[in-house]
């Protein structure tokens, strides 16, 4: 039985979190802590004490995955790993100019595939698995940023891809797709109660997702509990995609 | 301590196959299980795949409306009700009218019943509904057109009903398992050729078994999924990837 109260299947794993400084990331790292794993975290700030409230316990790792060369450095710290949850992402406000659009892809697109094809070996390995954290634009557009948009849609092809591609080895790939969540990235539309009140109109649940919700989701996908789920996606949204 | 300790679960279907392996889950986290079936008695389950010690049992046909309405259970809040009750015809039987309307009341009209009679209760308990799909709730199936039906019916219900209840509390997803080892797809893995062929075009290379989804029923039923509803999980190692 591999109850879901029960993590001892994650006692002693190796995790990599990118982007696991805050936000999403930062509680899928303290979930996997609290169970017993050993957690990996990437950020782009030079110490980890350049956060608010990093998660502690963890190993710290500098790199703005961004660049191949920062990809190459992750890759050559970790000897030994179960779990690859590619989160780190970014957007910006510019994404109709061309540089910035494609700053946008490399980061959230690029980097997951460079970062997932290097350390493969280590997950074949293992038989661990990837999870890549998508959005809602995965499925849906967000005209403001294009990039953001076809970034995430490309993650979701991108998983279904490898996950036909890794099954043979034993690596299950796959994709959580958060809807509105209480992070940094959100808070400037938390703090406008006009904009607020227009958003939590389209999401039956009527209310934020937290980061936690969506952690709890992706531990489950790393979990023996998915044994049989690969190349899927998971929306965790309130039920905002059914509007 | 379970994450279901103090909780009440109803498990259609849940005599045999997946509703079974869900039931047994749902036991070992804590919870008080009820499940149905249609025969007269747990005793009539000897020498099945199913396992109910521990778990109330009551006979219902979940397709019969008044059987439904009738249906008491004992319960004032339900935590999950999990609808994996189901049939099928095979040999161009759904392509007879009469049939395939049998298996849509089976398959979508009862569900439908149960999810309004055990509205209240659910919201009692913010609880919520797991319905079991298929990969066919995605794609034709060329010899069932009324599981086939069915199935792509209760995705949109699972969808609908996501909406309309959200407010309440209740949250509503399905899982959609590929070929899973079961009484109902017997024809298709105890004859080796067929399940040879089936095995080569599954990524993960094998078909899947009940407690591979029950797993992810649980974990939808759970407070891990409190902010996940009207969605579906396909698990089908990979076969629609």
């Amino acid at each position: 039985m591999n109850g879901l109260n029960n993590g001892s299947w994650a006692r002693g794993k190796s995790v990599l979190v990118t982007g696991g400084t805050q936000g999403i990331g930062k509680a899928v790292a303290e979930q996997f802590l609290a169970l017993g794993a050993r957690v990996t975290i990437t950020g782009t700030r030079t110490r980890v004490e350049c956060y608010d409230e990093p998660p502690e316990g963890v190993t710290y790792i500098q790199a703005d995955l961004t660049w191949p060369e920062a990809r190459a450095e992750v890759a050559a710290h970790i000897d030994n790993l179960d779990v690859l949850v590619n989160n780190a992402g970014r957007g910006s406000a510019n994404e109709y100019e061309q540089e910035e659009f494609e700053h946008v892809i490399d980061t959230n697109l690029n980097a997951v595939m460079d970062l997932s094809v290097r350390l493969h070996p280590l997950l074949k390995a293992t038989r661990g698995s990837i999870i890549n954290v998508g959005s809602l634009a995965s499925f849906l557009a967000l005209k403001e940023t294009p990039a953001y948009t076809a970034s995430k849609a490309g993650l979701l092809g991108l998983t279904r891809a490898l996950g036909d591609k890794w099954a043979p080895d034993g690596v299950r790939v796959n994709l959580v797709a958060p809807g509105f969540i209480a992070t940094r990235m959100t808070e400037g539309a938390r703090t406008n109660p006009e904009r607020e009140k227009k958003l939590m109109r389209a999401i039956p649940m009527q209310r934020w997702g937290e980061p936690d919700e969506i952690a709890s989701a992706i531990l489950f996908l790393a979990s023996p509990a998915a044994s049989y789920i690969t190349g899927q996606s998971l929306a965790i949204d309130g039920g905002l995609m059914l509007r | 301590m379970g994450t279901f300790a103090g909780k009440t679960v109803l498990v259609t279907g849940g005599s045999t196959g997946i509703g079974n392996a869900a039931a047994r889950r749902f036991l070992a986290e804590g919870a008080r299980v009820i499940v149905t079936g249609t025969r007269v008695s747990a005793a009539d389950y000897a020498g099945t795949d199913g396992d109910l010690a521990g778990i109330e049992y009551h006979q219902l046909d979940q397709g019969d409306l008044a059987a439904v309405a009738a249906f008491d259970p004992g319960v004032e809040q339900l935590h999950a009700l999990v609808v994996s009750g189901a049939k099928v015809a095979y040999k161009r039987a759904e392509f007879i009218p009469e049939t395939f309307a049998d298996v849509l009341a089976t398959n979508l009209t009862g569900p439908m019943a149960l999810a309004m009679k055990f509205r209240a209760a659910l919201a009692a308990a913010k609880g919520s509904i797991v319905f079991v799909g298929s990969v066919a709730s995605f794609k034709g199936t060329i010899g069932q057109p009324a599981y086939s039906a069915s199935k792509g019916g209760l995705l949109t219900l699972t969808r609908t009903l996501g909406q309309a209840l959200g407010r309440e509390g209740i949250r509503v997803n399905l899982v959609a398992p590929g070929l899973v080892r079961s009484k109902m797809t017997a024809i298709t893995w105890e004859h080796p050729d067929r399940l040879a062929a089936t095995e080569r075009q599954v990524p993960l290379g094998r078909i899947g078994e009940p407690d591979d989804i029950a797993g992810p029923i649980i974990f939808l039923a759970s407070d891990a999924a409190r902010y996940v509803t009207g969605t579906s999980l396909v698990i089908d190692g990979g076969l629609s990837a």
